[in-house]
C-alpha cells in the first residue's frame, strides 16, 4: 500500500487477439488491446492529473477470461508502470 | 501456465478497491464481521469469550486479573485465523461498547446455528429518558477507553500475519448509540418535547464514537476505520433529512474527519434506503466506502451504478438469499452480483449484512469460493 500515482481511465475499445495462456484450472485468457481514454489520477494521491491527458486514449494489455472482463465503458486502472509511461512520453512530448 | 495465489491475503486488494481502483488479482471480500457461531463453525474451535461483556473483561484485565487473558489471546487469534483462512484481507476488530443498558430484550434464536438467546432493542424504553437519567447516566471516561481499546488492538496486532491489516468497527455509530440509550419511542417523542436532552445525548455519544475512529487511526496496522450507524428502513430514513443534517452528520463527519487525518479510509454500514441522504453522505459526512444493501429496496447493483465513480461500495450479496436460496440458484446470483458489480474495481464481495447465524453456511462459502474464481479480474502483467 502506499501513495502510488495511478491513472485511471474510461475503456472505450478492447481488441481482443487470438493469442491466449491457460489459467491453474484450464480457463483461456486472451490477450486483449484495451483502449483507455484517461480521466483522472486514482483517490490514492490527491493529486489533478496533468490537463494534456485528458482525454488521451492510450493502449494497455489485459488477459482477459470472463464475461465481465469484456465490458466497455467502465473505468480502469493503469498499473505504476503504464502510468510511468505515460507520463514520461508527456515529459518527452513537452521538451 | 499462469498461477495467482488468490487465497493468500494481502491488504493492498481492498485498499485498491477503497480507492476506486481495480485489485491486482481478484476481488476482495468484505464483511462488517462474522457471527461468534459461524467463525467457531469454520474454524471448528471454540471462541471461549464469545457472550462476555467485552468491556468488563477488558477492564479486569488491565486491572490485573489474568483470568481471561489466555482466553482473549486464543479468541484473536481465532478471529485471525477464521478471516484469513477464507481469503479477507483484514481482520476485525469489535470495539466493545461502553455505554451500559438494560432496555434489552432476550428472546429465543431459530437461526440454525443458533446461540442461547436472541437480544433485541427495547424500543419503548430507555435508560436515558429525561435530564435526571442523562445527570446520573455512567458516562465513559476517555481515558479508560482508550486503555481498554489499546489491550485489544495490542493483542490482536500481536497475531497478525503479514499483509493482513486490522480494521476496527465502532460499538454502534452515533445515531445507534443514541437510539439504543434512548428507546426510539421516547427518542422520537424527545425530539419534541425536549431537544437540548437529544442534542446533549448526540455531543456525549458523537464525543466517544468520534474518539475511538481518532485512537483507531492512529495505529500502524489499521488499514480502515469501519462504523455502523443504521439509519433507516426499507422505504427510507428514521428520521427526515433535516434532522439528521442537523443533529447527526455533523458527528459523523467529525468521525470520518478523525480516520482521514491519518490517511485512512472510512467505511460506512448503515442499513435503509438512504437514497434521500447519499449526497450529503458522500459530499459531507465525507464516507469513501458504503456498505449495507438489500434487492428488495436498495440494491447493491444500483447502488454501485448510482454512486460507484465516487465511493467504493461493498458487499451486497442479499441476506434472504444467502440464508433460504438453493445453491444452484444462489450460485448464479452471485456471479450476477460479480457481473456487475466488479467492471472498473471498487468494489468488494460480500454479505449484504453480516456474515450473521442465519445465513446458510454452504451459500456463505460458495460466494467465497466464487469470489476467488469468478471474481479473477483481467490479468495486467503475464
Amino acid at each position: 500500500m502506499g501513495k502510488k500515482k495511478l491513472l485511471q481511465g474510461i475503456v472505450v475499445d478492447i481488441i481482443k487477439t487470438d493469442e491466449y495462456r491457460v489459467d491453474e484450472e484450464g480457463s483461456k485468457w486472451f490477450k486483449c488491446i484495451f483502449i483507455v481514454e484517461l480521466t483522472r489520477f486514482s483517490k490514492r494521491v490527491r493529486e489533478e492529473m496533468p490537463r494534456d491527458l485528458k482525454n488521451a486514449r492510450v493502449e494497455v494489455v489485459r488477459w482477459c477470461s470472463y464475461d465481465w472482463h469484456f465490458r466497455k465503458g467502465v473505468r480502469i486502472t493503469l498499473t505504476e508502470e503504464e502510468t510511468d509511461r505515460v507520463l514520461q512520453s508527456l515529459k518527452s512530448q513537452s521538451r | 501456465m499462469l498461477y495467482m495465489d488468490v487465497d493468500k491475503p494481502d491488504f493492498e486488494r481492498l485498499y485498491a478497491v477503497l480507492h476506486l481502483e481495480e485489485p491486482m488479482d481478484r476481488i476482495p471480500f468484505y464483511d462488517l464481521f462474522a457471527d461468534p457461531e459461524v467463525i467457531e463453525a469454520i474454524t471448528r474451535d471454540e471462541l471461549k469469550l464469545k457472550y462476555a461483556d467485552m468491556y468488563s473483561v477488558a477492564r479486569s484485565i488491565l486491572k490485573g486479573d489474568s483470568r481471561y487473558l489466555q482466553a482473549l489471546e486464543h479468541d484473536m487469534a481465532l478471529q485471525i485465523k477464521f478471516y484469513t483462512s477464507l481469503g479477507y484481507d483484514y481482520v476485525v476488530l469489535q470495539i466493545p461498547s461502553p455505554f451500559p443498558r438494560t432496555n434489552i430484550i432476550l428472546a429465543e434464536d431459530v437461526a440454525p446455528l443458533k446461540r442461547p438467546k436472541r437480544s433485541w432493542q427495547d424500543e419503548y424504553r430507555g435508560v436515558i429518558e429525561s435530564r435526571d437519567d442523562f445527570e446520573k447516566y455512567p458516562w465513559p471516561d476517555l481515558s479508560e477507553i482508550q486503555d481498554i481499546f489499546l489491550l485489544l488492538y495490542n493483542t490482536m496486532a500481536r497475531h497478525l500475519p503479514e499483509n493482513v491489516m486490522i480494521i476496527p468497527l465502532t460499538p454502534g455509530g452515533v445515531l445507534e448509540n443514541v437510539m439504543w440509550l434512548m428507546g426510539f419511542v421516547p427518542f422520537s417523542k424527545a425530539l419534541r418535547r425536549d431537544r437540548k436532552l437529544v442534542e446533549d445525548m448526540f455531543r456525549q455519544v458523537g464525543k466517544v464514537i468520534s474518539f475511538f475512529c481518532k485512537i483507531s487511526a492512529e495505529q500502524e496496522k489499521v488499514g480502515a476505520m469501519s462504523m455502523g450507524d443504521d439509519m433507516g428502513y426499507k422505504k427510507g430514513p428514521f428520521l427526515s433529512p433535516e434532522i439528521l443534517r442537523e443533529l447527526v452528520f455533523p458527528w459523523q463527519r467529525e468521525c470520518v474527519a478523525n480516520v482521514h487525518r491519518y490517511g485512512k479510509p472510512f467505511i460506512f454500514h448503515s442499513c435503509g434506503n438512504l437514497r434521500i441522504v447519499m449526497e450529503d453522505l458522500i459530499n459531507y459526512v465525507g464516507i469513501d466506502a458504503k456498505h449495507s444493501f438489500e434487492d428488495t429496496s436498495y440494491p447493491v447493483t444500483e447502488y454501485k451504478e448510482l454512486y460507484g465513480d465516487r465511493i467504493a461500495i461493498l458487499g451486497g450479496v442479499d441476506m434472504d438469499k444467502l440464508s433460504r436460496a438453493p445453491l444452484d440458484e444462489f450460485v448464479e446470483y452471485v456471479k450476477d452480483v460479480i457481473r456487475r458489480c466488479a467492471p472498473g474495481g471498487g468494489y468488494a464481495l460480500g454479505c449484504g449484512n453480516t456474515v450473521a447465524n442465519y445465513v446458510k453456511l454452504e451459500n456463505y462459502l460458495a460466494m467465497i469460493r466464487i469470489g476467488k474464481k469468478y471474481g479473477r479480474y483481467p490479468v495486467k502483467r503475464w
